[in-house]
């Protein structure tokens, strides 16, 4: 758990690196105030300065509360992950064959292989729910949902 | 008596059917989804967000404070029938709520519960109404350098008030603090961190929000694989409803509770959670009987609804008559309002009345018809809580995508909500809040102006901010808070030790 929080901290300070030597083009100060660059620098070097303190801290606290928690057990992990990744992949094929395909496909493979249900519940569910997103989306809405 | 005549204008808005069925449903929403474990206020209101877009600002605004309302409601199902909270402030309903269950008093619980509630929101509602127009009196003569101090305030407190640590709380503030001054800005004509053409106009708060609270909360639910067994208690509706003597028992526990729930409602920061601990820890004091307290005393279950449902109108104070948000829920509120194209701060009830008194109105019949449908409805929510929970988690990520894909119809927005879902499910691992982070995003633009204008007042100098009595008040205040809270964590560490 601690080294994931440390990748974490660590990738707070370098987006907040980022910021800061972005806002470098910036001004930082204007006339009788202050220029669009004075407040990200100095949010960054707090943010920089936190950073370090809470990454110091994890390394001196030997024994902090969520050190022997484990991050997520390799099964829940897993299931986590993939029903992400299908989900980026779902997102990707939207714009090849429109939005409603890759979002049944997505739901169906989530309720039968992740969750376990039976084929039959899963499509089920899957096409209902997909069919009232899009008459509240689409028709209701307006907005410009794709079939394919 | 104004307040009357603009409340009753509100309603004259707002009693369309089109806006009844809109309240009603995002208070049935706001139930289920409160009454889900690992969905909580900022998540209803986040995936309701996108459903708003064609509606007029009335009936947008019902339908958020709906949700908002509805969710307070909802976690009380699943704490009392399961004794497995719904959200947060359900935590101290379940302690003896489900006591109450296990001795056959389910249905009385849940009925003397939703009663508790709706006297809670009704209070804090009523002191909305007449507290607001003062509150926004005084705010009109307040100028930039209060404003600011008052944002830094806002910000702070929620970070001072975080459950775990403050270190952390800070650095998402800085955080989204960071996130929020992305894209143009309009005083100077620069364009900041556009790394991306889509950037320019910075990032969609909406999207933050779905990611955060729609997807995070997905990734870690189907990670845990929550399941709730409500199994299939039958209840009788009479069983829901309480007798005279029983409502006569629980007046002064739920009074007591509103008022709680009302004044920690208005501090930023604070919230239903802090506001449920106090009303139950004040209500164990001031019982004959504190031994019942844990084992089903009906007192403690009462108070703390009433303190729960309560601190939402409470929250909507500051909101209302500053542009200030004291918590997640509201936060998302307020972008809700910038959304609108309204602009919150001190001049929205004297520019945007009729819309902010219609929101207040569509709060009270929220309030009414959420009281109706939580004792005659609880065997339905039952039914829905069972079915929708199995499904839940993948539905919700599919309504996110759409939801998402529908701000600009662009799929932009889709990849910056699966980045900050990405983002929220590492925070909740890491026990990160969500709250300072979406109060930073939304507050950060208001800030800097704030924080412009007082020093183009002052030609620079920042003796602005102390010489001004009531921005040298809150600087003092926000001295004291800090000393406060640093001497609170020594003595827990000296306690620990």
């Amino acid at each position: 758990m601690k080294t994931g929080e440390r990748i974490f901290i660590s990738l707070n300070l370098i987006f907040s690196i980022i910021i800061l030597y972005a806002s470098r083009s910036l001004p930082a100060g204007a006339e009788f105030g202050i220029g669009p660059g004075f407040l990200p620098k100095c949010i960054s070097y707090f943010s920089i300065l936190l950073s370090i303190i809470l990454l110091s801290k994890s390394f001196l606290n030997k024994k902090s509360a969520v050190e022997n928690e484990k991050f997520a057990d390799r099964k829940g992990f897993l299931r986590m992950l993939i029903t992400f990744l299908l989900l980026v992949l779902a997102i990707v094929l939207m714009r090849f064959i429109g939005m409603i395909i890759p979002l049944i496909l997505f739901l169906v493979i989530v309720f039968r292989f992740i969750e376990k249900y039976s084929t039959a519940s899963s499509i089920k569910v899957a096409v209902f729910s997909v069919m009232i997103f899009y008459a509240i989306f689409r028709i209701w809405l307006g907005v410009p949902i794709q079939i394919i | 008596m104004g307040a009357i005549q603009d409340l009753l204008s509100g309603f004259g808005d707002i009693l369309t059917l089109y806006n009844i069925v809109i309240i009603f449903s995002g208070g049935l929403f706001g139930t289920i989804v409160g009454a889900l474990p690992g969905l909580g206020p900022s998540a209803g209101i986040a995936l309701m967000i996108p459903l708003t877009f064609g509606m007029p600002v009335n009936s947008a605004l019902c339908l958020l404070c709906g949700v908002y309302m509805g969710t307070m409601y909802g976690g009380r199902l699943t704490a009392i029938l399961i004794n497995t909270p719904g959200d947060a402030p359900a935590i101290m309903t379940a302690l003896d709520g489900y006591p109450l269950m296990k001795q056959g008093k389910g249905g009385l619980a849940l009925g003397l519960s939703a009663y508790s509630s709706f006297i809670g929101g009704t209070f804090g509602l009523i002191i909305l109404v007449f507290l607001s127009p003062v509150v926004s009196e005084i705010a009109v003569k307040f100028g930039a350098p209060e404003y600011f101090m008052l944002m830094i305030v806002g910000l702070y407190t929620i970070s001072l008030l975080t459950e775990g640590s403050i270190l952390k709380a800070l650095l998402m503030s800085f955080f989204g603090f960071q996130i929020g001054m992305f894209g143009s800005d309009y005083v100077s004509g620069h364009v900041r961190f556009a790394f991306t053409p889509e950037l320019i106009e910075g990032i969609d708060f909406v999207a933050i929000i779905m990611g955060l609270y729609g997807i995070g909360e997905v990734l870690i639910n189907i990670e845990k694989s929550v399941r709730i067994n409500l199994g299939k208690p039958s209840f009788n509706v009479k069983e829901f409803i309480p007798d005279r003597k029983s409502l006569k028992n629980v007046t002064m526990p739920v009074l007591r509770g509103s008022a709680i729930g009302t004044a920690i409602g208005i501090l930023p920061g604070a919230g239903g959670t802090i506001a449920t601990f106090l009303a139950y820890a004040a209500e164990k004091k001031a019982s004959r009987h504190p031994e019942k307290f844990g084992k089903g005393a009906v007192e403690g279950l009462v108070s703390v609804e009433a303190a729960n449902n309560a601190s939402v109108p409470g929250a909507l104070i500051p909101l209302i008559t500053m542009g200030i948000p004291g918590s997640g829920g509201t936060a998302i509120l307020l972008g809700s309002l910038i959304m609108y194209g309204l602009r919150p701060g001190p001049l929205l009830m004297t520019e945007s009345g009729d819309i902010v008194w219609a929101m207040i109105a569509g709060l009270i019949l929220g309030n009414i018809l959420l009281f109706f449908s939580n004792i005659l409805l609880i065997p339905m929510f039952i039914n829905i809580i069972r079915i929708a929970q199995k499904y839940v988690s993948p539905l919700v990520a599919a309504l996110c995508v759409i939801g998402a894909f529908a701000l600009n119809y662009s799929f932009f927005n889709v990849w910056v909500m699966m980045v900050f879902g990405i983002i929220g499910y590492l925070m909740k691992k890491f026990k990160y809040p969500s709250g300072s982070l979406i109060l930073s995003v939304v507050l950060a633009p208001l800030t800097e102006s704030y924080f412009r204008q007082a020093l183009m007042i002052s030609r620079g100098s920042y003796s602005i901010f102390f010489t001004r009595p009531v921005s040298l008040f809150i600087f003092v205040l926000l001295v004291l808070m800090t000393v406060f809270t640093c001497f609170k964590n020594s003595s827990k560490e000296k306690v620990k030790k």
